[in-house]
């Protein structure tokens, strides 16, 4: 098998996973900063 | 991370089609007289052309639509779509550098195909980069939906240069038919399924991420007023 043909498969499989592994984690971050504010100011709006 | 039906049904999919298209390249698609084994490059190639194409063609739609009715869920989509297509393109050029090199016996040239996808490439990373300068919202939004538009151009631009120039890049549709057997059209057939199946979910979650920041920032408004 030539190892162009294997680099461009490489390719052709991890670079869109790591675009959706980069989604993932933004996302996952951005839930969490959601969750502490919504929770944050329901504390003080309780206060 | 919360997940909805979509968001798995769709990330299932593009898996399951994606692995087969892969086996078709390897197990089912003839190898080819001349270029023997490094031909099967081109599959996902033109696959990942057309979504990327396709991505560059909805971020045109979005932008346009986004200037009639400057409603802000066309930029995000707008953007989106960019972030995504800009990844198929990537894959694009690389591959077909690494088609290149044993088949013309270099990486890289300067010839029509290949000089307007390397500015293509160019346009779409200042576009994701520069929506990051702007400080304001409104603003950039505006902006880069007309940059959208005019980036476009490379598009069809790039389409018609094996066309109307002379070029080296290989040209399989022409004047309607394929120069491919039965086999090969079958397995460039489930490559463009898989890759759009692909294109879709990861500009799904990319539009969701999108939502959720702007979900934020407005609570930060809300609380700083």
């Amino acid at each position: 098998m030539p190892i162009h043909l294997i680099l461009a498969y490489t390719l052709f499989i991890t670079l869109p996973l790591g675009l959706a592994l980069s989604i993932g984690i933004r996302r996952r971050k951005m839930q969490k900063k959601l969750k502490r504010w919504t929770s944050n100011s329901e504390d003080g709006k309780k206060e | 991370m919360e997940t909805d039906k979509t968001d798995r049904v769709l990330a299932t999919l593009s898996m399951l089609i994606f692995s087969a298209a892969l086996g078709m390249v390897f197990f089912y698609a003839p190898q080819e007289a001349t270029m023997g084994n490094i031909q099967r490059i081109f599959y996902f190639h033109l696959a990942s052309a057309w979504v990327g194409f396709f991505g560059f063609f909805i971020t045109f739609l979005a932008s346009v639509t986004y200037l009639a009715s400057r409603k802000r869920s066309w930029d995000i989509l707008a953007h989106a779509s960019t972030e995504v297509g800009l990844i198929f393109i990537t894959m694009t050029v690389l591959s077909g550098s690494l088609w290149a090199k044993p088949v013309w016996g270099t990486y890289w040239t300067w010839e029509p195909r290949l000089t307007i996808s390397a500015v293509q490439w160019f346009l779409y990373v200042a576009y994701v980069m520069l929506r990051n300068l702007t400080p304001n919202q409104e603003q950039e939004a505006r902006f880069a939906a007309v940059y959208g538009v005019a980036a476009f151009a490379t598009v069809p631009l790039s389409w018609f240069a094996i066309r109307w120039w002379r070029t080296i890049h290989p040209q399989i549709l022409s004047g309607g038919s394929m120069a491919l057997t039965p086999r090969m059209q079958q397995t460039l057939l489930a490559s463009l399924i898989a890759f759009t199946f692909v294109y879709a979910a990861l500009l799904y979650e990319r539009v969701k991420l999108a939502h959720e920041q702007e979900k934020f920032i407005a609570l930060q408004m809300e609380e700083t007023r």
